[in-house]
């Protein structure tokens, strides 16, 4: 049993790459995803030839300083202008909503995995801890990385009463939803799907294996309202009951 | 005021506000969604990318001209400072430099600041062929927005990178060139 | 004092927006015609007439730019075109003095409803000679929250 505690999940892994042995190279190249990281006999020659070039040339963004430095902001509108455009582009490669759906939630996860990095990075001078059950991951996703992505804490964390792995957060204003109006041939999209997607990317990185959909829930005066449900593996349940 | 006033002081009361690197994510997510779909065919992949700013230039300029209360410029070389100062500012709170003005009149340089919310975080992979860094411009989305809002305004333009900082030039720069000042479109049937 | 009709033009002459309001004692939202005569002949002209009548004002007073004109004792259009060529035109009673205000607000909700919102078009597909296309949805603006906002906005005015 312990044995798939242990075992990293290729799962999350193989959603984001395409089979593609890294031809060349060294650096991250995004048509080949995290694999084309790796070093081998040829990429780290290569690497080798890049240290001597970057003495020479222009600071690199390596130099930069990432953990301090002043947020800077941009107009919401310009992301959602963008996220308006990446919907369109995927909706007209996509086979359905469902499939459309998908494909944001994928955007969507790689996100999350960096965002979570950042984040855990600039933290962790002061507050070097790791989060290891599933409630404290949980306040960390609703509270300061909610608040780092989104400018606020997410509206709820509530925990399913009849199923033992299933979570929710609830917002009530999703930012990117704004100015969305689904038009009829869209039927029930829920853009959520793009940010369930970041959840996603987060949790699974932070070793917590996780399945994210959004749903548009409204209430009264919260006509966008979505609850992000959060069903986890097996093995994160079996992992806490150990600990 | 001068027109770096007018931009920062919309900039400061009138625009909503978000963390830059949400969208710094958001795009290079994309840009590496799209190098999947088309296989590393980068020429595709930066026409895909001139689309989708096209189709977003339609639009932000009614955000752009509702928000500014800018009337019709009388030069090309007004346009461009409304774009530099006002545009970039508003949008993506930046202010290129401009430059490079041909005797004409009609193409000016623009000059990205760096770090810009669309490259921030961003390297190319270093590849022993080298093909990504010269085929891609992987900010070429906002060629796509500046030929669109231009367009809705009348004004035919081409626009290009010619530099890149991320391909390893000293700077990122991106040209404007005025082809023609498009006029009223008259119903079909009549002359 | 009466609001009749309001129309919007794109840039490439087509009637995107069409709302014909039918006075009842009965206020109701939906009263009236929603998108009905956009390639009606009467929109034709009354776009026909906008352009000569812009034209014309161009040459003979440059500083000024057409706001309204009137036809006979009954009817007066007025007129408000934004940089990108979208046309704003209310056809009102004769009575009704300025309205550059009220179009301004109008172009503010298609800024709001229609061109900040990226999953409705803002570039409408008209076949090749003028006809509306089948897809209804990609030809006019069909947008809930733009056609509730203005009717209600309009509604509003003491001048309805």
């Amino acid at each position: 049993m312990s044995e798939d505690i242990i075992l990293p999940s290729a799962t999350s892994l193989s959603k984001l790459t395409i089979h593609d042995t890294s031809k060349t190279g060294f650096g991250y190249n995004p048509a080949i995803g995290p694999i084309s990281n790796s070093i081998t006999s040829e990429t780290s020659s290569i690497l080798i030839n890049k240290r001597t070039i970057t003495l020479s040339s222009a600071p690199s963004i390596y130099e930069r300083n990432i953990t301090n430095k002043k947020p800077v902001e941009i107009n919401l509108s310009s992301l959602s202008f963008l996220f308006c455009e990446i919907v369109n582009w995927t909706h007209g490669q996509s086979r359905g909503i469902h499939d459309l759906e998908m494909k944001l939630n994928k955007l969507g996860y790689s996100i999350g995995q960096r965002y979570l990095e950042l984040i855990k990075l600039r933290d962790g001078i002061k507050l070097n801890k790791r989060d290891l059950k599933i409630i404290d991951i949980l306040h960390f996703i609703h509270g300061s990385f909610w608040k780092s992505i989104f400018g606020k804490h997410a509206n709820e964390l509530e925990k399913s009463q009849d199923v033992p792995n299933e979570y929710m957060i609830i917002e009530n204003m999703p930012l990117l939803a704004k100015f969305i109006n689904i038009p009829k041939d869209y039927a029930d999209l829920n853009c959520g799907a793009f940010v369930a997607g970041i959840i996603e990317g987060a949790l699974d990185s932070a070793g917590f294996y996780v399945n994210v959909t959004a749903h548009s829930v409204p209430m009264d005066g919260f006509p966008l309202r979505t609850v992000f449900l959060m069903k986890f593996d097996q093995s994160c349940l079996i992992r806490e009951s150990i600990h | 005021m001068s027109r770096k006033a007018v931009g920062d002081d919309i900039w400061k009361n009138n625009v909503e506000k978000i963390n830059s690197e949400l969208f710094t994510l958001t795009y290079g997510s994309v840009v590496a969604q799209l190098c999947r779909d088309f296989n590393n065919n980068y020429h595709e992949v930066n026409n895909q990318l001139d689309k989708m700013g096209y189709n977003i230039g339609l639009r932000l300029i009614e955000e752009f001209l509702a928000k500014t209360g800018v009337r019709r410029c009388q030069t090309f070389k007004e346009t461009s400072e409304v774009i530099s100062k006002l545009g970039f500012k508003i949008f993506l709170n930046i202010q290129p430099t401009i430059e490079n003005w041909s005797a004409d009149g009609k193409s000016c340089s623009l000059i990205l600041p760096e770090p810009n919310p669309l490259t921030e975080f961003v390297e190319l992979p270093i590849t022993a062929d080298d093909k990504i860094a010269k085929e891609l411009w992987y900010s070429q989305i906002l060629c796509g927005v500046l030929r669109g809002a231009l367009q809705m305004v009348q004004l035919d333009c081409d626009v290009q990178f010619v530099k890149d900082v991320l391909r390893g030039d000293d700077r990122t720069e991106l040209r404007l060139k005025l082809n023609k000042i498009l006029k009223d479109e008259v119903p079909a049937g009549e002359d | 004092m009466t609001i009749y009709s309001f129309f919007i033009f794109d840039r490439h002459c087509n009637c995107i927006y069409n709302r014909e309001f039918t006075q009842t004692s009965a206020a109701g939202v939906n009263n009236g015609l929603i998108n009905k005569n956009n390639t009606s002949h009467s929109s034709k002209l009354l776009f026909g007439i906008i352009y000569s009548l812009k034209s014309l004002s161009a040459k003979l007073i440059s500083e000024n730019e057409l706001t309204s004109f009137t036809l006979g004792q009954s009817f007066r259009f007025h007129f408000w075109e934004s940089v990108t060529s979208y046309k704003f035109v209310v056809v009102t009673g004769y009575d009704v003095d300025d309205m550059q205000q009220v179009l301004v607000r109008l172009h503010q909700y298609f800024v709001d409803c229609v061109a900040s919102n990226g999953l409705t078009p803002v570039e409408f597909k008209w076949s090749a000679n003028g006809e509306k296309l089948d897809n209804v949805g990609y030809s006019v603006i069909c947008n809930n929250s733009f056609v509730e906002e203005t009717d209600q906005y309009l509604q509003s005015l003491s001048i309805y």
